[in-house]
């Protein structure tokens, strides 16, 4: 059996690069790829623990999640694309009508 | 515990070994005479008809999106299928409000129009 | 394995229950609607709010009661609060009703995304386990996210709305984070389960352990990005800036409530034992916000963006009022109901006042001006008395001035923070508010001093009935507060029975 702390190893590593992603790269599809990773990261940690509890609450934890960032993702991809309608932009350092 | 690893540390080798091993075969001793039609890109013996490169309608992304949060709402059919004998009538009052909500946001979108491609 | 069929008494949810029927019944009105008539949707929305209030407010003074396995909680506190955030609501929509056709979003999704967020408030104001308290909070940001980029014609709106997600989405992955190793280390994810299992034999230990503090810093970060405590407030002007007025005033108010609940259950319930090291933090996150909130007002020509700003501060003041709730002897913490019923009072007379603010904004839109800049405001004050005093009397309860309700909610933080010995807290709070005055009465002098300039177009004010009755009931409402406030304080006092 693989033990706990291999798959909390791999959660806070994909969690760092998430984060680490999130605040260097400027291409939001990329960024959003990003938050993806961190709510995966998350996922591995809820099911680690719960395999090593015993306890469900962390595997129905991972299923909602899994839900929030499928309808998250919908919803971001829904916003930019609509940003895109009428200029090409993915840097958010171009999308600077309102002061960032 | 490393040695537990031994077995896909074995494995590894062997598949790298196996393809390097033929690739470099085919590399060193296969005769090349290309033609246009060898270069062309291969999709599955159908003549391709434009650049693979090309760039996707933005539907696409709207189907994709549609497909993805229903596909995902599938999970929670899951568990309920695992225990659905034990559950019996609780389940089933459980899950068909949850249904119900779908299907409606189903007919929601068909109506809508998200489902038209023009 | 036997499988043990859970208990559920769905009479408690009644509000939540009755809030997914009136969206499922206005999604299929709205599809046999034309589009003239899109305005109905939000009549509709606007009487079934009214409904469910009352049938929130029949929750009150039942107790404790818990169900769904313990997912979800009825008690005073989550009745207040479910109360004040279904009156929000409804007026929003009837702020709503003439800006979406003058915006040009009178679609009938936008009043079902606003119940969608609505909803998603009420589960949080309910959450009793980290699971439903995550539900609610995601229901309720992923519709706003949504909301803000509405106008979906207009560039600064989608701006908003990209920056608002992915800022959100962000502070929810810090928050989950922090949730999976509290998970982790205790076991649970029931707030009663956690507290317990921290104040159990081996809970001095979890409590010291540096995975906990960091979950707590995940967990105060999550909730600073998402209530924009600075420094985690940088997408909120742009946000509030960008989303349509009336989501804007939406937000600063049913939101930030929503959101305020649910920190004081999580903190308050859950993680007692560790209170000096989320206390700590808050009160850092309380300074920051109050200070740099009202001295960034300052500097803004908009007025949306300058009250966008002011809410930063506001915020902070409600910030300061959770954590003088906290109050420590000999290392132990015991919480004093003080703190509790200020914030809720606060909240309370901040929803008033601030609806009503962006009200005016609303009430100067046209089709071909916007409005929300300081000078748009020259002389509207002595040309137009009546609306003057309205937005003076805003400004008077924001800045926290008698005899309105923002001086009593004032008094009632500070007082509460003077109290539990949090006398510096109190000190900056004072400080910084007397700033803020100085920001709400330039645009009184604007209002009242200045004359209008040639290239100045006419004021002409909107005469949606819905709106000006909606102005009259805020400003009434604002004075109300401020002069009689006796028993909007009992019910807040009377919402902290059970909770702490």
């Amino acid at each position: 059996m693989v033990p706990l702390s291999h798959y909390l190893a791999l959660g806070a590593i994909m969690f760092v690069i998430g984060v680490a992603g999130v605040l260097m790269r400027r291409n939001a599809i990329i960024i959003l790829m990003s938050i993806e990773l961190m709510l995966n990261a998350v996922n591995i940690t809820f099911v680690g623990f719960a395999r090593q509890l015993g306890d469900l609450t962390g595997q129905v934890f991972a299923i909602f999640v899994i839900t929030v960032a499928a309808a998250e993702a919908a919803v971001g991809l829904a916003i930019l694309i609509a940003l895109n309608r009428d200029r090409t932009i993915l840097n958010v350092d171009e999308v600077n009508l309102l002061k960032w | 515990m490393p040695q537990e690893y031994l077995p896909i540390l074995i494995l590894l080798a062997l598949a790298t070994g196996f393809a390097v091993v033929n690739l470099g075969v085919s590399f060193f001793f296969g005769c090349r005479r290309p033609t246009a039609e060898k270069d062309t890109a291969y999709e599955c013996g159908i003549v391709p008809e434009t650049n693979a490169r090309g760039r996707f309608s933005v539907k696409f992304f709207l189907v994709a999106m549609l497909f993805i949060v229903f596909d995902v709402e599938t999970i929670f059919l899951f568990p309920w299928a695992v225990v659905f004998r034990e559950l019996g009538g609780f389940g089933l009052a459980a899950m068909t409000p949850f249904m119900l909500l779908l299907i409606a946001s189903l007919i929601y979108e068909w109506k809508r129009g998200a489902l038209e491609w023009d | 394995m036997p499988v043990v069929i859970p208990d559920i008494a769905l009479s408690l949810a009644a509000t939540e229950i009755g809030l997914v029927i009136l969206i499922c019944a206005v999604i299929v009105a709205d599809m046999f609607t034309s589009m003239e008539n899109k305005s109905l949707m939000g009549a509709f929305s606007f009487f079934g709010v009214v409904v469910l209030g009352f049938v929130a407010l029949s929750g009150w003074g039942g107790g404790v009661r818990t169900t769904f396995s313990g997912f979800y909680v009825l008690d005073n506190l989550s009745v207040f609060v479910k109360v004040v955030i279904l009156a929000a609501t409804g007026f929003t929509i009837l702020l709503s009703l003439q800006y979406a056709k003058i915006e040009r979003f009178n679609h009938g999704e936008y009043y079902v995304m606003i119940l969608f967020a609505v909803f998603g408030m009420l589960v949080m104001a309910s959450g009793n386990d980290l699971v439903s308290f995550y539900l609610g909070l995601e229901t309720m940001s992923i519709s706003s996210y949504v909301l803000v980029s509405f106008i979906r014609h207009d560039p600064l709106s989608r701006e908003a709305g990209l920056k608002y997600f992915l800022m959100g989405a962000f502070a929810s992955g810090l928050l989950l984070y922090g949730i999976a190793l509290v998970y982790g280390l205790t076991g649970t994810t029931s707030l009663l389960g956690i507290a317990k299992t921290l104040g159990g034999a081996n809970g001095a230990a979890i409590g010291a352990d540096p995975v906990m503090v960091l979950a707590l810093i995940l967990i105060v970060a999550g909730f600073g990005f998402k209530l924009a405590f600075v420094p985690f407030h940088m997408w909120l002007p742009d946000a509030y800036t960008g989303a349509p007025t009336s989501i804007t005033a939406f937000m600063s108010v049913a939101v930030k409530m929503a959101t305020v609940a649910a920190l004081m259950r999580v903190f308050f319930i859950a993680f007692p034992s560790v209170a000096g090291k989320w206390n700590l933090l808050l009160w850092l996150l309380a300074v920051l916000s109050m200070v740099w909130g009202n001295f960034a007002a300052i500097a803004q020509t908009s007025l949306k963006r300058m009250l966008a700003y002011s809410s930063i501060a506001h915020a902070g003041y409600v910030l300061m009022g959770v954590v003088a709730t906290s109050s420590f002897v000999d290392g132990k913490v015991v919480f004093l109901p003080l703190g509790v019923s200020a914030v809720l009072f606060y909240l309370l007379a901040y929803m008033v006042t601030n609806l009503g603010a962006f009200g005016m904004l609303i009430l100067l839109c046209r089709e071909d001006y916007r409005g929300d800049n300081i000078e748009d405001w020259r002389g509207v004050g002595r040309a137009h008395p009546w609306a003057g005093l309205a937005f003076l009397i805003f400004f008077l309860s924001l800045a926290g001035l008698p005899p309105t309700a923002g001086f009593v909610g004032k008094l009632f933080l500070f007082g509460a923070a003077i109290q539990n010995e949090y006398y510096w807290l109190a000190v900056i709070g004072i400080l910084s508010s007397a700033v803020s005055a100085y920001y709400y009465f330039r645009v009184v002098m604007v209002m009242y001093m200045e004359t209008r300039a040639e290239s100045q177009p006419v004021v002409e004010f909107s005469k949606a009935p819905s709106l000006l009755a909606v102005l009259v009931i805020l400003v009434v409402a604002t004075l109300f507060l401020g002069i009689f406030p006796g028993g909007f304080i009992e019910a807040a006092r009377g919402s902290i029975a059970g909770f702490i």
